[in-house]
C-alpha cells in the first residue's frame, strides 16, 4: 500500500494535477474571502449612504440606530426593512465579525460546501480514470493485485483532497488578512463605530464544522470515483457527475445534494455572504442515514465493479 | 517456471482455453504462438489474474499473490502514463526500487535522453516499447512476459533485444508471444503453439528441424 500511495503522490505531482486542484481550491477560499469583503463594503456603504440622508432631513442617527428595525412583507414575493439604518448598522457589524480570523474557518468550510461536491466528484472521476485512460490499471492490477489497487486509489485521492482543503484554509487567512487590511484602509472608523460580537467559537465548532466537509468531500469523491469506474473518462463521465452535483438539489428530496444544505443550517454557526443555502425540507435522523449509506453503498460498488471487470 | 495445471477459460459460450495443463520452464525463453485471435493475450491476462479463468496458475509452485512484485509484462499496446516524459514514467513505475541516476541511465541506454524527456504522447510505437524494455531493466522481474515484443523495433534494437534476453534468462522465467519469426528463432528455447483451445508444446526435435514458420503452419493447419 505505502508503494503504490508514493506512485499515486508522484503522479499527482508529474501529472501537473496539483497545480490545477491546488488552483481551484486557492480560488475558492479567494473567492470566499473576496465575497465577505465586497459584503462588508456594501453594508457599510449602504449605511453610510443612509445615514447621509437622515442627517441632511435632521434625523438623529442615533435615535435611528436605538430604535430597532423590523421585517416589512409587502406580498408574496416581495420584502424590506423598516429603519434600513438600524438595519444596515447591526449587517456592518455583522460583515466586519465576519472578516475576523476567529470566524474564518466556518464560514470558509460553509462557503467549500458550495464548490467541494462538484470539485471532489470531478476529481474523483478523473484520479481513477487516469488509470484506465492511460491502461496503467493493468500493470497495477497485476503488481498489487485488483483491490489493492482500487482501495489505494481511493485512499490516495482522500488524502489529496485533505491536504487540498489544509491549504485553502491556510490560505484563506493569508487572503483574509489582505482584504481585511484594505477594508480598514478604506473605512478606518469602522472598527470602532459598528458593534461586534465577542463571542468566542468553540473549538467543537471547528471541528464539526472540518468534519462534515471532509466528509461531504469524501462522499462526493466516492461518487466520481464510481462514476469513472463505470463510464471511464469521457464528456457523458462528466457531464452526468456536473448535472447531478448542480441540478439535483431543487428536485430530489431525498438525493444528497439536498440534504447536505438541510444539514448545513444546523452544522454552520452563523451564515455569510457564500453559505449554501437551505435545501427542501428533510427531518436530521433519515438525511444522516441517506448520507451514510450513500458513502457506503458506493465504495462497496467501486469495489464490486473492479472485481467483476474483467478487461482493462 | 509457470505452471499452468487445469487451465480452461470461457468466454459465455465461447471456450478458449479446454482444461490445460502445461509447463513454460523456468530460466528460459518460452515461445507462443498462434494465430490473431487465438487467446495468446487472454492467457498473459488470465497470468497476471487480470481475468478470471478455473484452473490454476503457479509460479514455482507459488501463486500469483505471492510473487506479484517479480512478475511484468509488457503488453503490445505498451500501457503508460502519455501525459508524462518517458524519465517520469520510468521514475514512477520502478516504484523506487533504483536511484534517480539509474533510472536516468538505463533510460538513455534504450532512448536518447531528449527523446526520454520528451512526453511519452509524442512517442512512435517502437520508442514506447523501448521505454517498457528499459522498465524491465529496473525492475528486474523474475517472471517476464512479453506479447509481441519485436513489433515496432527496429532490426539493430531486435538484434540487442535478443542478447539482452538470452542474459535475462539466468534469472528469468520468460514467454514470449509474436508473429515475426526470425526474431523469435534467436531467442525461443521452448516453442508452445494455442491451438483452438488447446497449447501444445512443440518436441525439441521438431524445432531443431524445422523452421518456427514451418511449425507454426503445420500445428494451426491441425486446428
Amino acid at each position: 500500500m505505502h508503494t503504490q500511495l508514493r506512485r499515486d503522490f508522484r503522479y499527482f505531482g508529474y501529472s501537473g494535477l496539483w497545480l490545477l486542484m491546488t488552483a481551484l481550491f486557492l480560488l475558492g477560499a479567494l473567492m470566499i474571502c473576496h465575497t465577505n469583503d465586497q459584503h462588508a463594503r456594501m453594508n457599510i456603504i449602504t449605511y453610510q449612504r443612509s445615514a447621509e440622508i437622515a442627517e441632511r432631513d435632521g434625523e438623529d442617527i442615533q435615535a435611528l440606530i436605538e430604535q430597532g428595525y423590523s421585517n416589512l412583507v409587502i406580498g408574496e414575493n416581495g420584502g424590506g426593512v423598516e429603519n434600513p439604518i438600524a438595519y444596515y448598522y447591526e449587517q456592518t457589524g455583522i460583515s466586519l465579525d465576519n472578516m475576523q480570523p476567529r470566524r474564518l474557518v466556518p464560514l470558509l468550510m460553509a462557503g467549500e460546501l458550495a464548490l467541494a461536491p462538484l470539485l471532489a466528484a470531478f476529481f474523483g472521476l478523473l484520479w481513477v480514470s487516469a488509470d484506465y485512460k492511460n491502461r496503467t490499471f493493468r500493470d497495477r492490477a497485476i503488481r498489487f493485485g485488483k483491490q489493492s489497487a482500487v482501495i489505494s486509489r481511493q485512499l490516495s485521492g482522500s488524502l489529496i483532497l485533505l491536504l487540498m482543503l489544509m491549504i485553502a484554509v491556510l490560505a484563506a487567512f493569508g487572503f483574509q488578512a489582505y482584504f481585511r487590511h484594505a477594508f480598514y484602509a478604506d473605512f478606518p472608523d469602522a472598527v470602532t463605530t459598528f458593534p461586534m460580537s465577542t463571542e468566542s467559537v468553540p473549538a467543537v465548532t471547528h471541528l464539526k464544522c472540518i468534519a462534515f466537509v471532509l466528509f461531504i468531500m469524501l462522499l462526493f469523491y466516492e461518487f466520481g470515483f464510481a462514476a469513472g469506474s463505470l463510464f471511464r473518462q469521457n464528456p457523458v463521465s462528466y457531464a452526468l457527475v456536473g448535472a447531478y452535483v448542480i441540478f439535483s438539489r431543487p428536485v430530489l428530496r431525498y438525493g444528497i445534494a439536498n440534504i447536505i444544505g438541510r444539514f448545513a443550517q444546523k452544522i454552520f454557526p452563523f451564515t455569510g455572504a457564500t453559505t449554501l443555502t437551505p435545501g427542501k425540507p428533510i427531518a436530521l435522523l433519515p438525511g444522516a442515514l441517506i448520507l451514510i449509506a450513500a458513502l457506503l453503498v458506493l465504495i462497496a460498488l467501486n469495489s464490486v465493479i473492479v472485481q467483476k471487470r474483467s478487461a482493462y | 517456471m509457470i505452471e499452468l495445471i487445469d487451465f480452461q477459460k470461457q468466454y459465455k459460450h465461447n471456450t478458449i482455453y479446454e482444461p490445460t495443463n502445461t509447463v513454460f520452464p523456468g530460466n528460459s525463453i518460452s515461445f507462443l504462438m498462434g494465430k490473431n485471435g487465438c487467446g495468446k493475450t487472454t492467457l498473459m491476462k488470465c497470468i497476471g489474474m487480470l481475468e478470471n479463468y478455473g484452473g490454476s496458475i503457479l509460479f514455482d509452485k507459488q501463486p500469483l499473490p505471492a510473487v506479484r512484485n517479480q512478475c511484468m509484462i509488457i503488453w503490445d499496446d505498451t500501457p503508460c502514463c502519455q501525459n508524462l516524459s518517458g524519465f517520469q514514467n520510468l521514475m514512477l513505475l520502478s516504484e523506487d526500487k533504483c536511484s534517480k541516476k539509474e533510472v536516468r541511465q538505463t533510460g538513455e541506454h534504450y532512448l536518447k535522453h531528449s527523446v526520454l524527456n520528451r512526453k511519452v504522447k509524442t512517442y512512435s510505437y517502437g520508442q514506447r516499447k523501448k521505454l517498457m524494455l528499459a522498465l524491465a531493466d529496473l525492475l528486474k522481474p523474475k517472471y517476464l512476459l512479453m506479447d509481441e515484443i519485436s513489433n515496432g523495433l527496429d532490426a539493430d534494437m531486435m538484434d540487442e533485444l535478443a542478447a539482452h534476453l538470452n542474459s535475462m534468462k539466468q534469472h528469468c522465467t520468460i514467454i514470449l508471444t509474436g508473429h515475426q519469426f526470425g526474431f523469435y528463432e534467436k531467442v525461443a528455447e521452448h516453442v508452445f503453439v494455442k491451438g483452438k483451445t488447446t497449447v501444445t508444446e512443440v518436441p525439441p526435435e521438431e524445432c531443431a528441424a524445422g523452421s518456427l514458420e514451418e511449425i507454426y503452419h503445420a500445428y494451426t493447419a491441425q486446428t
